[in-house]
């Protein structure tokens, strides 16, 4: 039986900022004996939305999607979340099912740490509570920021804002200067993002690449003027 | 990797497994876990059943009353399998840290005999 070797907290990309980040290396050893480390292939879902949690997902590396699936079967992606970043902690504290549904984007690796064990590191150590007290509230102005931007602004506005958040969360310099989004969404899945119809969004994109504001080689995004991205947002960025 | 063999459990047991973790319906199908990974938790099967599959043939239909994934997830074995539940089935979950309670808390039974004869 050939077992698997776990990847120790310690060099994981979350260690400077994620929520053990206050841990110190035998708190952190614990948790990297406990925890169960797995590599998800593309397409590949961690969990389903409606389904019951277990613990808590950290990811190491790789991209991963939050879908939330519609009475009328619709998908609408409601997060994109990527290496250093957790799933599952609002259902830490709720004995509520999954509200969304995790896919992997790519080829990604996350670790898995059971809800008991996650709360007695928690009640041993309350930095743990505080850090994801942040996050939650981080998670929530985000929500908040998201719904009102669906509610206030204009589709081109909502597209401007959902690229330049594209690039905090997972944007790239590249060697000319060009903030690089290798996400390879399809156009579907970022109309879903801005709560619009296809046709729309490909409309939209098309007025961003004439003003020279994007470029795309391929599903990868490249912004070229941000900061006339900046004013098209409408948003103090 | 693990074959995934899984452990046929008595009722007896089965009733101390549902004393000791919660029972979840499962609606649609669903994936546990994937060829190649290491099963999250433990999982026992109360109604309804569990496939298992290799390149997206299925190898096994496991029944209620089985236990499946347990020495995977405790001694960190991925799977050669991947195990997808099917809608309406009930499952009941151990996770690594009641498998653990078990083994050092729990009084000497049947149980603790089987998680032990499965992990070491």
């Amino acid at each position: 039986m050939k077992k698997s070797t776990h990847t120790s907290c310690d060099n994981c990309v979350s260690r400077a900022d994620g929520i053990f980040c206050d841990l110190e290396v035998p708190g952190l050893e614990e948790i990297s004996h406990h925890k169960i480390n797995n590599t998800y292939k593309k397409g590949q879902t961690l969990f389903v939305q409606g389904n019951h949690p277990f613990g808590l997902y950290c990811i190491s590396k790789g991209n991963i999607k939050l879908t939330k699936t519609g009475p009328d079967g619709k998908e609408t992606i409601v997060r994109i979340a990527h290496g250093g970043d957790i799933l599952g902690h609002r259902s830490l504290f709720t004995d509520d099912n999954y509200s969304a549904t995790a896919t992997a984007m790519e080829d990604t690796e996350v670790c898995f740490i059971d809800k008991k064990f996650i709360l007695k590191v928690i009640e041993n150590n309350p930095s743990v509570a505080l850090n994801i007290i942040n996050k939650l509230s981080r998670d929530m102005g985000q929500a908040e920021k998201k719904l009102s931007s669906l509610h206030q602004k204009n589709v081109r506005e909502r597209l401007a804002e959902l690229i330049l958040s594209l690039k905090t969360s997972h944007g790239t310099k590249d060697a000319n200067g060009r903030w690089r989004i290798d996400l390879k969404l399809t156009r579907e899945e970022m109309a879903t993002m801005i709560g619009t119809a296809n046709e729309t969004l490909i409309r939209f994109m098309s007025e961003f690449k004439e003003a020279g504001i994007i470029e795309q080689e391929g599903k990868t995004l490249f912004i070229i003027d941000e900061e006339e991205l900046l004013n098209w947002a409408n948003i103090n960025y | 990797m693990s074959k995934i063999n899984p452990i046929k459990l008595e009722n007896h047991i089965i009733s101390e497994i549902k004393r000791l973790s919660p029972q979840k319906k499962f609606t649609k199908t669903a994936p546990l876990f994937y060829e190649g990974q290491i099963p999250i938790v433990a999982y026992l099967i109360l109604e309804g059943c569990v496939q298992l599959m290799k390149n997206k043939k299925i190898k096994k239909i496991l029944k209620p009353g089985s236990l499946i994934g347990l020495s995977e997830m405790m001694t960190n074995a991925p799977s050669k399998l991947t195990a997808q539940v099917q809608a309406e089935t009930t499952l009941c979950f151990l996770d690594k840290s009641t498998v653990k309670e078990i083994i050092h808390h729990e009084e000497d039974s049947d149980l603790t005999r089987l998680i032990k004869e499965e992990v070491t």
